[in-house]
């Protein structure tokens, strides 16, 4: 988009620079012609981006005129409008499908409005027949009848509905006290795709988008699906899953510069981990794990417990692999977050022998460190965004201890101040030293 | 993939799609048809659900069943089968409830709500009963506020085949819920 943008400009520039006999004719339409103004241009997303919201709005628009539960129709003519919208958009599919339709647009919409359909229908025969409130069931049924619309038309719009779905389900249904170990076959559903969305170009906005759906939903469904038998589980779990993603990311990366959005596990797995990290800096998680401060529970589910353990297998497993290869790949920067869960780890085994604060001292020394370094990098490497990250590292670590304590307001007002000059003057200086730079 | 194999595909899942529904409607027309009547007491408070529309749910007096159950047995969330008989004044009443399925008495396939000391909490396959947007709210409202200060009855209709139950209709103050509701508005 940069460089489009930049190639716009120099086209805008080139009869200027003709007219005032800076470049020959020529030589201004060789250039016009070795730099071309790309037709991928914002036209068909738009067209993409209506033809979505079209399908949504109508699709729960249905949904909603059949909730409004027309009793005058009688029994046998409500079954038949029910299946109506699920008959109107297999059709609609169908055509698309035997076309063979290659515009993004058709397929995407139809996908859409396809598994919306499926939602009304189910929906409205529950209504008729006065079904039991089982809404896990609801969701689950219509999930499973909607994923193959994702194979079928290639469609990344339905996926991100299936991953919402599946996640949500897990929620409703572990909150009716079942168990959701099924969540992880049911997502394995959608790896075949996502397999393939993310490989030829990790970097397209489709593959970016299939990434951002599948890094978020999993990230919520780890904290519903974990059996929360053993207590502080969820910090290595988490601090793994995390951290893991921004190393991946890191292997994985091109050295092209491009937006941010186009490196979900990157993006996603430095912020989340420095979020877990200044969470943990406090006492409250770490005393939570504490022995003191819980009473043993008896009630161990032995299905929960080995679905954890499978769970902290596969995690450590991956954080291992990346960490392997990212030392092998000689990436010592990425070590900074990197080493993020074996220092939760510890934590936890000190708060597991009844030392919290021990455990709480640990992050807060880590997190110092990794604001710090974030901080140097971005000096080191002229980078104002690792830089600035840094600093609000630093600073959110250095206010938080701050109000815990009982400095006076005085102080407190000084600190504020000399933080907020320091943050100015930093980014004064390296913004200068960038322009500097060739 | 070729395209007529993908269009082969497309239509098995358009079968499979139009099955699914198709599947609930049946077994229900066939319990509303074949089904043994029951009467059960009941409640109605009015909710809603962002998919189905308004409905109001209703608490059943037979969702409590009292006795001894041993609670290593009759866990949360299981599914359990309760025997139904009806009482002296015709409404269902359950005398039972087995872990396995039963042969030769008419029953009600449930799951376990919770275990008390001396009771069992049951959860009945009819917990709700699906109105008009409109006029779900004004029933709730109606049913709990009587200008003469008269305690009405409401009972479900169901049918019930092969521990399968489906509710039929609600009658309240012995009217359907509709027709009670017309008439009291008038």
């Amino acid at each position: 988009m940069k460089q489009n943008k930049s190639i716009q400009w120099l086209h805008d520039q080139l009869p200027t620079l003709v007219a005032n006999g800076v470049l020959s004719a020529e030589a201004g339409e060789a250039l016009r012609r070795h730099y071309p103004i790309e037709s991928r241009s914002g036209m068909p997303l738009a067209f993409l981006f209506f033809g979505l919201l079209g399908a949504l709005l109508i699709g729960a628009g249905i949904i909603l005129l059949l909730a409004h539960n027309w009793h005058e129709l009688g029994r046998p003519m409500r079954t038949a409008v029910s299946l109506a919208p699920l008959l109107l958009a297999q059709i609609i599919t169908g055509w698309v499908l035997w076309r063979a339709e290659s515009s993004t647009t058709w397929r995407e919409s139809a996908a859409v409005f396809h598994s919306l359909a499926i939602a009304a229908s189910i929906a409205m025969i529950a209504q008729t027949y006065h079904m039991p409130g089982s809404f896990d069931s609801f969701l689950l049924t219509w999930m499973l009848l909607s994923l193959p619309l994702v194979y079928l038309l290639n469609a990344v719009a339905p996926l991100m509905i299936y991953l919402v779905g599946i996640t949500a389900w897990a929620a409703v249904h572990r909150g009716m006290g079942g168990d959701t170990l099924l969540y992880w076959p049911l997502a394995a559903l959608a790896v075949p795709f996502v397999w393939r969305a993310v490989r030829p170009d990790s970097y397209s906005p489709r593959s970016a988008l299939v990434q951002w759906s599948l890094i978020i939903t999993a990230s919520f469904a780890l904290g519903i699906v974990m059996g929360h038998q053993l207590p502080g589980l969820w910090i290595p779990l988490y601090a793994s899953l995390f951290s893991g993603l921004y190393l991946a990311g890191g292997l994985t990366a091109s050295t092209a510069e491009r937006s941010d959005w186009l490196h979900p596990a990157r993006v996603f797995g430095a912020a989340t981990t420095l979020v877990l990290l200044f969470v943990l800096t406090w006492e409250w998680p770490w005393a939570g794990v504490d022995p003191v401060n819980r009473g043993w529970r008896g009630d161990v589910s032995t299905a929960a417990a080995w679905g954890d353990g499978i769970l902290a297998m596969v995690l450590l497993g991956f954080l291992t692999t990346m960490l392997t290869r990212s030392i092998r790949g000689r990436r010592t920067s990425d070590m900074l977050l990197g080493v993020a869960a074996p220092v939760a780890l510890c934590g936890l085994a000190l708060a597991m022998a009844s030392q919290s604060l021990l455990a709480t001292l640990l992050m807060n020394l880590y997190l110092l460190v990794v604001g710090i370094g974030l901080v140097l990098k971005g000096v080191r490497e002229v980078r104002l965004g690792v830089f600035n990250t840094g600093m609000a590292v630093f600073s959110a670590l250095v206010l938080a201890r701050f109000f815990d304590s009982d400095f006076s307001f005085i102080a407190k007002g000084l600190v504020f101040i000399t933080l907020g000059v320091a943050f100015l003057a930093c980014n004064i200086l390296l913004a200068r030293r960038k322009e500097r730079q060739p | 993939m070729n395209r007529v194999v993908i269009f082969v595909l497309f239509v098995a899942l358009c079968f499979l799609q139009l099955g699914v529904p198709a599947s609930m409607i049946y077994k229900r027309e066939t319990t509303l048809q074949q089904g043994e009547l029951f009467k059960f007491k009941t409640i109605p408070v009015d909710p809603y659900d962002a998919f189905r529309g308004r409905y109001v749910a209703l608490n059943y007096e037979e969702s409590t069943v009292n006795g001894y159950w041993p609670a290593d047995q009759y866990r949360r969330g299981r599914i359990a089968y309760a025997i139904l008989e009806r009482n002296a004044e015709g409404y269902a009443q359950i005398v039972d409830v087995h872990l396995a399925r039963p042969d030769n008495q008419v029953f009600l396939e449930v799951r376990i709500r919770f275990v008390q000391v001396n009771s069992l909490s049951l959860s009945l396959p009819f917990d709700r009963y699906y109105m008009d947007e409109f006029e779900a709210p004004l029933a709730e409202r109606a049913f709990a506020w009587q200008p003469d200060g008269r305690q009405l009855s409401a009972y479900a209709i169901t049918r019930v085949h092969n521990g399968f139950g489906v509710i039929e209709e609600l009658i309240v103050d012995e009217q359907p819920i509709r027709e009670w509701l017309i008439s009291r508005v008038r």
